[in-house]
């Protein structure tokens, strides 16, 4: 167990210095000078001299590596710098928006899973019965549509039409409803052909039919033993699926005004508030980073095979 | 049901924790469910209850812009913050206009000059802040001198040299002739507010009917009554301002409920409301002028040319027609008709229609071809291939230029358009060959302010980098300049030297559309579009 | 019918076995095939079929609806619709496939030297893998976009680092797989050497998936281009691309709905097309290919 959590631990912290070197990286990629964006902040004509001496008191004329450990031991402490567009600290900016998207997140993602769990495993049972059938024609749909032009409709259909929501999303709670929808139907389409595919499998095996024999009934094989069986394919794929889910909100809450994360990005993107846009990936691929060790952490727990097999290797 | 079903099965071994966290996720998102449903109920129900004071339900009037609230920070000197905050009703200025664009009396009474240096302003008995503290000429002092020193908008509208204060009395000593200065300080840059008091980024105290109670910059701002306003009691409680920066959003929130008005509206929604009986569509002509700038740093941009070409390229009745939905009135000039220096009439026109065919020509004819073979136009190896920028608030500005970049991909000219939130840094930085922007030109009905702004060389807004030594003397000359027939000639010359010199286009004047409910009683459009919010405005419920 | 379809990101691919769907038959896979060489004729000549200029503005034109001169209608700027769609197919659909083309080729390669060559050289390059996949794909992508700035270039190389790790992972695993078959150790007790291995055996063997995979994904690249450039991450204007006129129909929504539909049905017919396409192989290969 101790070598299980080791191993994991280790690959955590790997995992982890690469994707904060990446996202460092990132800047490299912008076409920007930093320090001639420091030189137009205090309205000083650039000149080639001042830019080399800007470069040299920010630091940009160091070695990549030791750039990163300080940008790395800034991060640690919770530092990652400056907005340029407002001078505040990128950290605070960032915690500023970061309710609206965790809970954003946290809602869809418990929707799909009410929401898939129990179709995928109906739709299994059922199989090219009318629920399947109808089931599947509708997620081929929605994976197939741009989740912007379905947040459009829905704004348009239940705010306008209906008026059974307030298009501005100020509104506390019922806010939420709209974009957790569109959040959430979009990676249903996707999650609930996965948990149906994996019950088939599982209801293909043998023990299923020696437990109909026994004359166990129906819903038990179903709701007990089969999505007992599932429960890891079922938590793991729910822990992949949060990246889209997160990446489904930078649209979501561009088209429904939530001023979250992503909002944040993309009013940082238009910007070229750079800094910004490299605590917001690091954040990002954090978040999921964190969700999926956990994830993986828990197999160990909930099956004692894996983490002997892990031991084994 | 699920979870506990899940619950009796899992009770062995090291699974119990799981069956627990299981449960609890389940819950978390029913809950979660459950909770929203609820809350609908109850938030649909009433769409202005969120204000309640006493029992008695508080009035509260929303209003909506796209980008029209767009103060930084609580500060009335920095940048136009001062007439964003001159909107929420919260600052007001020593004169204001009236509906003819003329100053009359506000915090002061009367004003005096015999040489038109030394001015003599009586203020207003009984005027207090919002801070509770009474407003004295030593404190308008303060305030003046403030603005002064922190604005740089500010001295270029007037050259105060000194402030003497006693009792109600102001006494400014300019260094020079002004003959405007009673409509100069209309001007929400010298709005008047408490100094000693104010921190400027939590709370400023003006001397309004209604005083900011919360603000979140782009966001929202909330303003609540000031009940001991000089001029009577404000008729809401308390009015919210929303930024809503997406004009399908905002239309959908006005033709909801959820705002009571739409404050310059984009015009593509305007056709929405036009014929519809609880809506008010209220349009007015005003001085806003959409222009385009051209960057005369930039190699392209030197040559008369391609400035003389683009602005042909501009199909001006065509974007005010269908861009503008006929909200504006195409412009061949600077000034709109209804002002007296203002029109077209009287002037050499070095364009005065749509002419892409003519504009080609012309490029020509300066020498300007495709030598490599790229499809792109070029000259001693410079290629017209441009870069304009705009801010993507006044949506229209973006299509604009989306129309001028098909026309000018027509002729040969690659046009490049970045549309910014905000386009001060890149105007700073110089690096744009087009700049489209849109604004009051003559707020007070004085030109001095355009060309001082915008023609005048290293004028604040001067992003065209125009600098002709002859119009900034003539410039100076009407500063000190009184009589009207003298002065409305002096425009025209100037007006004649920026169009030959196509240092920027005005291509049309736009109106000023705000869109409210039906409801809405006290209110009107003001022409020099520096006030909304006042203490008649009313909304009934 | 294998679940794979997915929206912002790739995902794992989870086989199916037992009671699986029929077979997909002969003649739905001819028409799936059909569908999609239909798709991409229209998109290889769609600016030569538009009825009018798709760049030509005529404003006395503006936001006319769907009318015989008109079919699909014309947009604010007064652009024909329907030339604008025929003409946009080029750059929504053939970006995608360059993604999917480059990405398809470079994971491969990636993933073959990976399970190839095992030990170190394994290691390395699957904890790179490892780390490009521990971001949240859309978020990488449109960072990388924000970072470069917009254009059709910056959009297709953002797309590029978020799809790649697919391919990486899947031809690692398929080479592993396949090093263990009877006939390729057969054939290198024979002595036929390393190179040979690969290009005769190995790789011919995992063609069809490497493609069924590649086919499969071209769906998701073309939402998450038409996602970067709803976002204006992606095509700059006025180039005509269906994310950006549905991004730009967007305030048109209630006064001229047409602006916003016919880019959007275009775009799901084309991502439907694709993933049926997608799907009925990966049938026929799985149940056919008798594994």
């Amino acid at each position: 167990m101790v070598r299980f959590l080791f191993r994991k631990l280790g690959l955590f912290l790997l995992v982890f210095l690469g994707i904060t070197f990446l996202s460092f990286c990132l800047t490299y990629l912008s076409p920007s000078d930093p320090a001639e964006i420091q030189l137009n902040k205090t309205g000083v004509a650039p000149t080639q001299e001042l830019l080399e001496q800007t470069r040299e008191e920010m630091g940009l004329n160091r070695p990549l590596l030791v750039r990163y450990g300080e940008w790395l031991a800034g991060l640690l402490r919770g530092e990652m710098g400056t907005s340029l567009r407002n001078g505040q600290p990128v950290a605070e900016e960032l915690l500023e928006a970061l309710p609206p998207t965790a809970i954003l997140t946290a809602a869809s993602m418990a929707v799909v899973l009410l929401l898939s769990v129990p179709v995928g495993i109906l739709c299994a049972r059922f199989q090219n019965g009318p629920l399947d059938l109808g089931v599947r024609f509708l997620t081929y749909f929605f994976a197939s549509l741009p989740s912007f032009f379905l947040a459009l409709a829905i704004l348009y259909l239940f705010s306008l039409r209906l008026g059974w929501f307030s298009v501005i999303a100020s509104g506390g709670v019922s806010g939420y409803v709209m974009p957790v929808a569109v959040l959430s139907l979009t990676l249903s389409a996707w999650y609930i052909r996965q948990v149906r595919s994996v019950v088939l499998t599982e209801l293909s095996k043998d023990y299923i039919e020696g437990a109909r024999a026994r004359g166990v009934s129906e819903a038990r094989i179903l709701f007990s033993h089969v999505l007992k069986n599932s429960l890891l394919p079922i938590l793991t794929l729910a822990g992949i699926s949060l990246a889209s889910m997160l990446g489904g909100t930078t649209i979501v809450e561009n088209i429904f005004s939530i001023r979250g994360l992503g909002h944040l990005a993309m009013e940082a993107i238009t910007a070229r508030d750079y800094p910004v846009i490299q605590g917001y990936v690091v954040w990002m691929a954090l978040a999921f980073l964190v969700v999926n060790f956990l994830v993986d952490l828990s197999y160990g727990l909930i099956d004692p095979r894996i983490r002997r097999g892990a031991e084994n290797r | 049901m699920r979870a506990s079903s899940i619950d009796r099965k899992k009770a062995r071994g090291g699974k119990r924790w799981l069956a627990a966290v299981l449960a609890l996720v389940l819950a978390a998102g029913m809950t979660a469910c459950g909770g929203s449903g609820e809350t609908t109920a109850a938030d649909s129900s009433g769409a202005g209850s969120s204000a309640e004071a006493g029992g008695e339900e508080a009035k509260v009037m929303r209003f909506g812009s796209t980008g029209y609230f767009a103060a930084e920070t609580l500060d009335p000197a920095n940048g136009w913050d001062g007439w964003y905050m001159t909107f929420d009703g919260a600052l007001e200025t020593l004169f204001k206009l009236d509906e003819n664009m003329e100053p009359e009396a506000a915090l002061a009474v009367s004003c005096e000059t015999s040489d038109n240096i030394t001015w003599t302003i009586t203020l207003r008995e009984g005027v207090t802040f919002q801070s509770g503290a009474p407003m004295t000429a030593e404190a308008v002092k303060a305030c003046l001198e403030r603005t002064y020193e922190t604005s740089n908008r500010a001295q270029e509208q007037l050259a105060i040299d000194s402030i003497e204060a006693e009792g109600q009395v102001l006494t400014i000593h300019l260094q020079g002739v002004n003959v405007t200065l009673q409509s100069d300080l209309t001007d929400p840059l010298w709005s008047v507010y408490d100094t000693e008091n104010s921190d400027y980024t939590t709370v400023v105290y003006g001397t309004g009917p209604y005083r900011i109670t919360s603000f979140e910059p782009f966001v929202e701002t909330v303003v609540s009554k000031y009940a001991d306003y000089w001029g009577g009691e404000p008729k809401l409680d308390e009015a919210r301002l929303i930024t809503i920066s997406d004009t399908e959003a905002l239309s959908m929130a006005l033709q909801n409920g959820e705002i009571d008005m739409a404050v310059a509206m984009p015009t593509s929604a305007i056709s929405l409301f036009a014929d519809n009986e609880a809506f008010v569509v209220d349009a007015v002509t005003t001085s806003r002028g959409n222009r385009l700038y051209y960057n005369m740093q930039r190699p392209a941009m030197q040559d008369p040319a391609v400035r003389q070409a683009i602005a042909m390229c501009l199909d001006r009745e065509g974007i005010a027609e269908s861009i503008y939905n006929g909200m504006a009135t195409p412009s061949y000039g600077i000034f709109p008709d209804f002002l007296s220096y203002g029109g077209t009439e009287g002037l050499t026109l070095t364009v005065d229609h749509y002419d892409s065919a003519g504009a080609a020509q012309g490029l020509a004819d300066a020498g300007w071809a495709d030598t490599n073979g790229n499809g792109i136009l070029d000259k001693d190896g410079v290629e017209l291939s441009l870069r304009a920028i705009t801010f993507a608030s006044r949506k229209e500005l973006s299509q604009v230029l989306e129309l001028l970049q098909a026309e000018l991909l027509s002729i040969g000219v690659e046009l490049k358009v970045d549309v910014m939130e905000n386009t001060a840094d890149v105007q700073n930085s110089g690096d744009f060959d087009l700049d489209c922007e849109t604004g009051v030109m003559v707020p007070t009905g004085n030109a001095q302010y355009f060309f001082n702004m915008m023609a005048v060389t290293g004028g604040s807004s001067n992003y065209s980098y125009y600098s002709n030594q002859e119009l900034d003397s003539l410039a100076a000359t009407l500063a000190v300049t009184s009589d009207d027939a003298e002065r409305d000639s002096l425009i025209r010359q100037m007006v004649q030297m920026i169009l030959d010199d196509n240092a920027l286009t005005v291509f049309n004047h736009q109106k000023m559309v705000n869109i409210y409910s039906a409801d809405v009683t006290g209110f009107s459009t003001h022409p020099s579009e520096y006030y909304l919010l006042d203490m008649n405005t009313d909304i009934q419920r | 019918m294998s679940a794979r379809i997915q929206f912002f990101s790739r995902k794992p691919v989870t086989k199916t076995k037992g009671r699986e769907d029929r077979r997909p038959s002969r003649l739905r896979l001819a028409f799936c095939l059909a569908l999609l060489l239909a798709l991409l004729v229209l998109a290889a000549a769609g600016e030569n079929l538009a009825p009018r200029d798709p760049y030509a503005a005529n404003l006395s034109q503006a936001l006319q609806p769907p009318s015989a001169e008109y079919p699909f209608g014309t947009d604010n700027l007064g652009r024909c619709i329907l030339s604008r769609i025929l003409a946009g197919a080029s750059a929504s659909l053939f970006s995608a496939l360059a993604v999917v083309a480059v990405v398809s080729v470079f994971g491969t390669a990636v993933g073959i030297v990976s399970g190839y060559l095992g030990g170190f050289a394994d290691q390395v390059l699957m904890k790179i893998t490892m780390i490009f996949q521990a971001f949240p794909s859309f978020i990488l992508a449109v960072a990388v976009a924000g970072m470069l700035g917009p254009g059709l270039e910056n959009a297709v190389l953002s797309l590029m680092v978020m799809y790649w790790t697919t391919y990486a992972r899947l031809a690692r695993s398929l080479v592993l797989q396949l090093k263990g078959e009877p006939y390729i150790q057969a054939a290198r007790l024979c002595g036929a050497g390393r190179g040979q291995i690969l290009l005769r055996h190995i790789l011919p063997n995992m063609l069809s998936s490497m493609v069924v995979t590649a086919v499969s994904d071209i769906g998701n690249v073309i939402l998450s281009m038409a996602g970067l450039s709803f976002l204006g991450l992606g095509v700059e204007a006025p180039m005509a691309e269906w994310g950006l006129m549905i991004s730009n129909g967007r305030a048109y929504l209630q006064t001229a709905p047409w602006c916003i539909l016919f880019p959007s049905l275009a775009l799901l017919g084309a991502v439907v097309i694709f993933n049926l396409a997608g799907d009925t192989c990966r049938d026929r290969m799985e149940q056919g290919g008798g594994r």
